[in-house]
């Protein structure tokens, strides 16, 4: 199991690799000039050309390219053009609440989705099936932006028991984790309902249901069990992409996460800033992947034991 | 017994009208502004964004204030005078007076600011300061008094003594980064947090009148729409600009908000490319200026009016130095036949902008089909929006805002004079660069003021690009909440003075 580990571990630096490559080739067709948001529009072509020559910014993509991933495996991520901060104090400083955001949002998420989809299985073709599979296509259909706006007007604004923006304590992470989690819901609430559905028709429960076991324990104990592991992994897809930045609802909430960050250096072209960021986020989803592989095998003891036999 | 009651009674209601009411307004410690990007840099010198102004305007001083209304207050000078050609300035500077990190303010840090600043070549100098083409020589005669001896006479020079002094000991000791946020105004910078607040404190050593408020955290809510809703549930005391929408609502619940409003320095303009065939032919230019009905763009941008107005020259009406122009009449039929008259009907151009004018370009588009002119729209990053079309080249026209800070000829000489590099202009014309130098050498402001004006109508004129609009200042605040300056001469908005009141 821990070789299994290890080796996933190492399949992280060829995606690094690839990510960083894919990123650096955009942005240089991205037609702005870093020594121009480095040094503002005030300066001269000379200083322009100056700073340019001086930071390598005239040598051959390749070139800026190994220079920028030696830079990588020093642990060096560069520094920002527009706030002449290093990158990786940046990433460090953001990360954190994007971590809580998307972990706070997965949490609403399975709290709304796994009853919905158990129900609409256990319930399937009735209208309790009906009301859950629509109720969580609602989360779906709003866009959360919109309802990140709706959700401070009526708690913010209108009874004032949350605040409306900001990362100031536990507070403050509950409108934007609801309107993250809700947005989630569709997907989640439908891998539950067609997983547990598979597992339902199997013989072992109808055994279970023979020798007399309660409804609940054959739901709960055998079925869910079985039917967790592509319900994990629909969550770890999500959480892979709230890692990513959820940026409009950063936006909406003024949550200092990574998302918003990166747009707005983009629209600064603080290359460098996109450029690391982009490869931080890809060693982290990485992980988060790696850490759902590692789950299954908790979750399911045959994989485990294929875990170990590879 | 009753009667001394009675006399008791007499006396206590005599009295009560006597003792005024002993109240103190209590004012909040700490009050919150929300506002619209992240703060970058704390120094105008390192930035120009609009946030890097509105700090600095707390933080710093200048050798004089520039009011409204264009004269110049005492500040880190307290005496000066021009020499008989207005070429050299000597000024007698305040005394006692501390910068942030309790070292003494000298002519010597003026003198300092004036060499180190004055070109993009010293370290962290990202925008120089104005009026940096007229230095001849800074000197400190004594401790407390600075001559400037300037190349040619400058009778507007107070306006370019206005901008910022930095501290030298900082920058020498600390390096730029850090000693450029030192200054010796009523607030210093206390603390950032990237991306999320900064804070500005008051200086209890401020040479002059401390603010009422304690400190002032600038948050940053870089969605209106949010800022609107912080404000509305009092996470934020105010709240710097909006989308016009919202600022409508809360001028409409003066109950609870206090609307401030005042027309803006910046004046909205599309600029032709003189480098290009279009924009280098005055019949197009011409054309173009005589299809824009302003009114309209304003009704469709700026909530009808409610939160712009229409410019018909590139100097804003609170300019020093503003001259009404006779501008291009709207005339869409006489602009019609003029391109026609010259082969020039169904001609396309390529204008640039970025996202915040985009509908201003959307309804010149419209307008300028009424005349036959295809208009092609390409949006930008707003970030080296200027150098990064001027390396493109590749439009005919190009929407941005004038800026003046320092001198009051400063659009036209930085944005219009011959190797202008503050627009994209291209524009060179010899006529034009002999009456600017000739109004730069004026020798006395009044002969200035003169020139200026001639000047503002040969650019009515000549069309080197078309002032459409001005978007106004605004700063929406609770009701409790007051002493906001908007003195577009400031350049935005200065929260010095604001308090809320408990």
């Amino acid at each position: 199991m821990l070789k299994y580990i290890l080796k996933r571990i190492l399949t992280i630096i060829p995606v690094v690799i690839a990510v960083s490559f894919i990123v650096f080739f955009i942005m240089d067709f991205v037609p702005t000039d870093p020594a121009v948001t480095a040094l503002g529009d005030g300066a001269t072509e000379e200083q322009l050309n100056y700073y340019r020559e001086t930071h390598g910014l005239n040598d051959p993509l390749i070139v800026r390219y190994a220079r920028y991933m030696a830079g990588i495996f020093r642990g060096d991520l560069g520094t920002s053009y527009a706030n002449q901060l290093p990158v990786w104090d940046l990433f460090f400083d953001k990360f954190p609440n994007t971590l809580r955001l998307a972990l706070a949002s997965v949490v609403v998420t399975v709290l709304l989705s796994l009853p919905l989809g158990i129900l609409a299985a256990v319930k399937e073709n009735t209208w309790v099936d009906t009301v859950c599979s629509t109720l969580s296509f609602v989360g779906l259909a709003m866009p959360n932006f919109w309802l990140g706006l709706l959700l401070i007007m009526l708690f913010a604004v209108n009874l004032h028991w949350l605040p409306s923006t900001g990362a100031a304590g536990f507070s403050s992470l509950i409108l934007p984790a609801i309107t993250c989690g809700t947005g989630n819901m569709a997907a989640l609430t439908r891998i539950t309902r067609s997983s547990m559905l598979d597992v339902l028709r199997q013989d072992y429960l109808r055994t279970a249901r023979s020798k007399g076991q309660s409804e609940r324990t054959i739901i709960f104990r055998h079925a869910f069990r079985n039917a967790q592991i592509p319900v994990v992994t629909q969550i770890g897809i999500q959480m892979s992409t709230l890692i990513g930045g959820a940026v409009l609802t950063e936006r909406v909430f003024a949550w200092p996460g990574v998302g918003a960050f990166m747009v707005d250096s983009i629209q600064k072209s603080d290359f460098e800033v996109v450029t690391g960021f982009v490869i931080m986020l890809a060693i982290f989803v990485s992980l988060v992947l790696l850490l759902v592989d590692v789950l299954y095998a908790f979750l399911d003891p045959r994989i485990k034991a294929q875990y170990s036999r590879n | 017994m009753k009667k001394l009651l009675s006399l008791t009674m007499v006396l206590a209601l005599l009295l009560s009208f006597g003792i005024p009411y002993a109240s103190a307004e209590e004012y909040k410690e700490n009050i919150r502004i929300g506002t619209l990007a992240d703060l970058s840099v704390a120094c105008r010198y390192a930035g120009t964004a609009t946030v890097t102004t509105q700090t600095c305007n707390s933080t710093f001083n200048g050798l004089v204030n520039i009011a409204a209304d264009g004269t110049a207050a005492p500040e880190l000078a307290v005496e000066w005078a021009p020499n008989e050609d207005s070429s050299e300035w000597t000024f007698k500077l305040r005394e006692g007076v501390k910068f942030h990190d309790g070292s003494n303010f000298s002519a010597q840090d003026v003198v300092f600011t004036w060499t180190y600043a004055l070109s993009t070549a010293s370290e962290g100098i990202k925008q120089a300061i104005s009026g940096n083409y007229l230095i001849d020589e800074v000197v400190a005669t004594d401790d407390y008094t600075v001559v400037f001896k300037l190349k040619s006479p400058s009778a507007d020079w107070l306006n370019y003594a206005a901008q910022d002094i930095l501290c030298k000991k900082a920058i020498e000791e600390k390096g730029f980064d850090e000693g450029s946020k030192i200054g010796t105004g009523p607030f210093y910078f206390d603390s950032l947090k990237t991306g999320v607040e900064w804070t500005i404190r008051r200086f209890d050593g401020y040479w002059g009148e401390k603010p009422r408020t304690e400190s002032i955290t600038f948050v940053v809510i870089t969605d209106a729409s949010s800022r609107a809703l912080a404000l509305q549930s009092g996470d934020i005391d105010a709240m710097y600009d909006g989308n016009p929408s919202d600022i409508v609502d809360f001028m409409a619940d003066s109950e609870h908000y206090n609307v401030y409003k005042a027309d803006n320095i910046q004046v909205v303009y599309a600029g032709f490319n003189a480098l290009t065939q279009y924009g280098a032919n005055k019949t197009v230019r011409q054309a173009v200026a005589m299809a824009v009905n302003r009114e309209e763009l304003v009704d469709a941008c700026y909530e009808g009016g409610e939160c712009g107005a229409v410019a018909f020259n590139f100097i804003s009406p609170v300019g020093v130095g503003y001259a009404d122009v006779n501008a291009y009449p709207y005339s869409p039929e006489a602009a019609r036949k003029l391109l026609e008259d010259n082969g020039l009907a169904g001609i396309t151009l390529k204008l640039y902008t970025f996202a915040k004018y985009i509908p201003v370009a959307e309804v010149l588009q419209f307008q300028l089909k009424n005349i036959g002119i295809n208009l092609e729209i390409q949006e930008w990053a707003q970030t080296g929006f200027t150098a990064a079309i001027k390396k493109d080249n590749g439009y005919d026209l190009a929407i941005n805002v004038t800026s003046q800070y320092g001198g009051i000829l400063t659009v036209m000489s930085e944005y219009l004079k011959t190797g202008a590099t503050r627009t994209f202009m291209n524009y060179s014309n010899p006529e034009f660069d002999a009456m600017l130098d000739e109004a730069l050498a004026s020798p006395t402001y009044e002969v200035m003021l003169e020139r200026y004006a001639a000047l503002q109508q040969y650019v009515a004129d000549e069309v080197p690009g078309v002032a459409v609009a001005m978007y106004n200042l605004f700063c929406i605040g609770s009701k409790n909440f007051y002493g906001v300056n908007l003195n577009a001469q400031a350049v935005d908005v200065d929260f010095t003075g604001c308090y809320v009141v408990k």
